[in-house]
């Protein structure tokens, strides 16, 4: 009976590793159908010559990367994503907060406002795009509208190359509000309130609390909503096909929208596999960086 | 009715040895009590029974046949959890039921065997509640139904009682043991409380630190402790105990107090132990005086507390006692109720009858 | 009403009111006839209902609502159960190597989807897939954050249960099926919410893989519109726009409160 007990024992356990990986396999399955394999495929891509489908001629080692380096365009979709990102991430956030501090108020009627701040989430990105299209309208926009009743002169929002960068973020901004205002206010409604009492005890004010009981306990939200708004802002694409096509002269040309149009209009295949490996390393780099930098400072309940 | 066979039983956690070789049986319709402090490795034993935890090596049988690798829907029995783990969305028959279709039973046949269990345990009017409707109390009955609905005829329990209230503690373990009764199952039982166990087990096993410390029935244990762990776990308030050496007169505490009981040994030194309740208002005879220290009137008995060679000690008097702190009171211990454990903490069995004693002034 | 809930409403109707402004503003073009959208106002003199008569005769919006809805319910159908069976697997089974495939989980969010498009794009085409709502949705149906949320609420179901049903002999699957999937019933809105929310609001992707009318989602739709309609009739377009952010947006509102409690629970725990 005894020896027939260690090929049982194998048995159970070769089932549960069985069973472990049936309920994985479709995650597993599609990940490796449509994130692996393409992640590879475009790493081998970069280092290729291909015809108009995709198909590699021949391998042409880093030409595409040094091309790329040397090329201005490269460095100046660098330099939109790199702005578009400081003008869009920080700012975000800032706002997002405040409004979800206002929101975390327990006053009447705080269910409409809560509701209000979030709508954004609801909204696609052609949608807003195409409303702060007509807003940015040089002619009858609300901006220009407004201009010209303070008796300032119009601005070409979208095609000033001054502008236009800055006039992308500020819409992004208010569609990035809804789904990070959302996740702040959760955070913030996950803070233990005997914190805020016991500091009520002791007399402390609003502002002391904020700085010495909610930013601390709020911290790991605002990290990952920090990581999250990082990656999203890199993979930006939507605003900038419907409000600028990377343009003007280039200047909101940010990284996606130059992948998307070195492969799917210039069908320079392996220029935009290239491109699109440097902006995963940049986004693993970033993702990487910012957690061991904020981590530390993080207060983990 | 089945019995359960442990043959040194190991159980090792990344190289850690959490159960270090149990051997015991449990008789069929049994009731065996497992008692120790928390992370002693109780559940773990339990869990190992159940199959909810695999052998690291030794041999389990239920009913004479290995059981190591059994799945534990093949091992007949049914288990009681500490947080019940009812399922919250079920009402309580479906969660009396749940699962009995494994069992081959018709829907019709699962409803009476579920009226069956309702009945027996008073739950006929709840069928149609969802757990979150229902007091501790009733929750835990519906988790005694779940037992007892399968028929198993061994039973596992999991510190059941550990969730309620004192007074309905004391109600529920008179319960269960008639329901064990009644049903004759074979039941082990976990609990970190030693009163559950003296009171409800027809044996005990205390484990500490993955180690059996001493099985017998609960009186064997209370009355002969095997070491100082068993005499410090069982009972309540505990054992007293304060070392002691030998001297000419007998045995010396730290402050020059003598004891002399009734054993024999070759040691020097060692540790006296005497329960509370042995300690009595000395008539005649005075073993010893205490200087009071706390005084605790509690109706229907009294404990005092007074210091003993370094520890202190605990009387417990039946009766009010009209006493004072700082007072000097004469007490009185049979020697016989005295136990003594060497230096490894193992209790030095008393002296033998007569003749042997004799026998031993010769040597 | 003290003078921090007078300050306190005053910054949060002024928030509103910026917040919500691009909206009313589109729905307030959306009422306005042609020469007076020209005219720059912010209020229609005269409400017509005409642009959105107009919005379905000049685009096939009825087509791409459909599809639309169709990718939406099959990639929400397709993440929640596939998230739901890998997060069971997570919490419920133990194998070697879990904790190493959960790592490799968490690593998919790193990849930023854009990166992988063309090969993806590649995929689709070979499959035959490009136009059709299969190409528009499969890819999409494995995701890691949903697995990672699911998983943290399945987490804290007490594993006794689990074990409870074991002994009683209920088999794997039933006890997902019968116990952990009605258990956790808000985090499974909170997911369908998401899911639905995202890919009914996806852009690039349908932009890549469709081309003609019968297979464009909402998205494209509008994007056609606005860029054949410029500076012509922006009170039609502001009617699509309308048309197409209602179903988000009574989504969004109905299921804000899970919404907000399963993302945090996701976020943070």
């Amino acid at each position: 009976m005894t020896v027939a007990l260690p090929r049982q024992r194998i048995r159970t356990r070769l089932s549960d590793a069985a069973s472990g990986l049936l309920y994985l396999s479709p995650s597993i399955a599609l990940f490796g159908i449509f994130l692996v394999y393409p992640l590879f495929r475009t790493i081998y891509l970069s280092f290729f010559q291909t015809d108009t489908q995709g198909t590699p001629l021949s391998y042409v080692g880093g030409e595409h990367y040094a091309k790329l380096f040397m090329s201005a365009s490269f460095w100046q979709s660098i330099q939109a994503t790199v702005g578009f990102v400081l003008l869009t991430v920080p700012l975000t956030i800032i706002i997002a907060l405040g409004l979800a501090l206002l929101a975390n108020e327990k006053l009447r009627g705080i269910g409409f406002f809560r509701t209000a701040f979030s709508a954004t989430m609801g909204m696609s990105v052609a949608a807003s795009s195409v409303i702060w299209m007509f807003m940015y309208n040089p002619s009858i926009g609300i901006f220009n509208r407004f201009l010209e009743v303070v008796g300032a002169s119009g601005v070409q929002w979208l095609l000033d190359p001054q502008y236009a960068l800055l006039s992308v973020s500020l819409a992004t901004v208010w569609m990035n509000i809804g789904f990070t205002f959302l996740i702040l206010l959760g955070g913030l409604q996950n803070i233990d309130r005997t914190l805020y009492e016991s500091a009520d005890v002791a007399g402390t004010g609003y502002w002391t609390q904020l700085r010495a009981i909610t930013i601390p306990m709020l911290s790991p939200t605002l990290f990952f909503v920090g990581i999250i708004s990082l990656i999203n802002a890199f993979q930006t694409f939507g605003q900038i096909d419907l409000l600028t096509k990377g343009g003007p002269t280039n200047s909101t040309n940010v990284i996606v929208y130059a992948i998307y149009k070195d492969a799917f209009i210039n069908y320079n295949v392996g220029g935009a596999s290239a491109q699109a490996v440097l902006l995963f390393l940049a986004v693993l780099a970033l993702t990487w960086l910012q957690f061991k930098l904020v981590e530390r400072k993080v207060h983990y309940q | 009715m089945k019995s359960i066979q442990l043959q040194n039983i190991k159980k090792t956690y990344d190289e850690t040895e959490v159960i270090r070789g149990i051997d015991v049986t449990i008789e069929a319709g049994e009731f065996f009590a497992l008692v120790g402090p928390s992370g002693c490795g109780k559940s773990t034993m339990l869990r190992m029974i159940a199959g909810l935890e695999s052998i690291t090596s030794g041999t389990l049988r239920i009913d004479g046949v290995a059981a190591n690798d059994l799945k534990p829907s093949e091992r007949q029995l049914s288990m009681v959890f500490q947080n019940y783990a009812l399922y919250p969305h079920m009402t309580v028959e479906k969660n009396i039921t749940f699962g009995l279709h494994t069992k081959g039973l018709t829907k019709l046949e699962q409803r009476e065997r579920c009226l069956e269990a309702a009945e027996t345990l008073g739950l006929t009017d709840y069928l149609k509640r969802k757990p979150r409707e229902l007091s501790g109390g009733q929750r835990q009955r519906v988790a005694l139904a779940r037992a007892i609905v399968t028929e198993s005829p061994i039973c596992l329990m999991d510190e059941p009682l550990s969730n309620l209230d004192a007074k309905l503690r004391a109600k529920m373990r008179s319960e269960i043991r008639q329901l064990q009764r009644k049903l004759k199952l074979t039941m082990i039982y976990v609990t970190h409380d030693q009163v559950e166990a003296m009171t409800m087990a027809d044996r005990m096993m205390l484990l500490n630190d993955g180690e059996v410390q001493q099985v017998g029935q609960p009186l064997d244990l209370y009355n002969k402790p095997a070491n100082t762990f068993v005499a410090s776990f069982i009972g309540s308030p505990p054992m007293n105990l304060t070392a002691v050496t030998r001297s000419d007169s007998g045995w010396l505490a730290s402050d020059g107090r003598v004891f002399r009981p009734n054993t024999s040994t070759r040691e020097d030194m060692g540790t006296l132990g005497i329960r509370p309740e042995q300690i009595t208002p000395a008539k005649d005879e005075i073993t010893f005086y205490a200087e009071l220290k706390n005084i605790e009137v509690l109706g229907t008995e009294t404990i005092l507390a007074f210091d003993m060679g370094g520890a202190e000690w605990l009387a417990k008097w039946p009766g009010q006692w009209p006493l004072a702190i700082g007072e000097k009171i004469a007490c009185y211990v049979d020697p016989k109720q005295m136990s003594l454990f060497d230096t490894n903490g193992n209790r030095i069995e008393p002296r033998q009858p007569k003749l042997f004693e004799a026998l031993e002034v010769f040597q | 009403m003290t003078l921090r809930k007078i300050v306190t409403y005053t910054l949060l109707v002024l928030s509103t009111v910026v917040m919500l402004f691009p909206i009313a503003y589109a729905f307030s073009i959306s009422l306005m006839d042609g020469s007076e959208v020209l005219k720059g106002n912010l209020i229609p003199r005269d409400v017509t209902f005409d642009n959105y008569v107009a919005a379905f005769e000049r685009i096939p919006l009825m087509t791409y609502l459909w599809n639309s809805l169709v990718v939406a319910l099959l990639v929400m159908v397709g993440q929640v159960v596939l998230s739901s069976l890998a997060a069971f697997a997570f919490v419920f089974i133990d194998f070697k190597g879990k904790g190493l495939i959960f790592m490799l989980f968490l690593a998919t969010m790193m990849v930023p989807w854009e990166a992988t498009m063309v090969p993806n794009f590649l995929t689709i085409q070979s499959l035959g897939w490009l136009n059709s709502v299969w190409g528009l949705s499969v890819p999409f149906f494995a995701l890691a954050f949903g697995t990672f949320l699911l998983r943290q609420q399945f987490k804290t179901i007490p594993y006794e249960m689990y074990e409870a049903s074991q002994i009683a002999g209920i088999s794997r699957f039933r006890f997902f099926w019968n116990v952990v999937l009605p258990v956790s019933k808000t985090p499974l809105v909170t997911l369908s919410v998401y899911s639905f929310l995202t890919t009914w609001n996806m852009y690039l992707w349908p932009l890549l893989v469709t081309n003609t009318e019968q297979a464009r989602t909402v998205q494209i739709g509008i994007k056609q519109m606005q860029s054949n309609e410029v500076a012509s009739d922006w009170g039609v377009v502001m009617a699509a726009v309308i048309l197409i952010i209602i179903p988000t947006l009574m989504l969004l509102f109905a299921g804000q409160k899970q919404l907000q409690e399963g993302l945090t629970q996701g976020a943070i725990k």
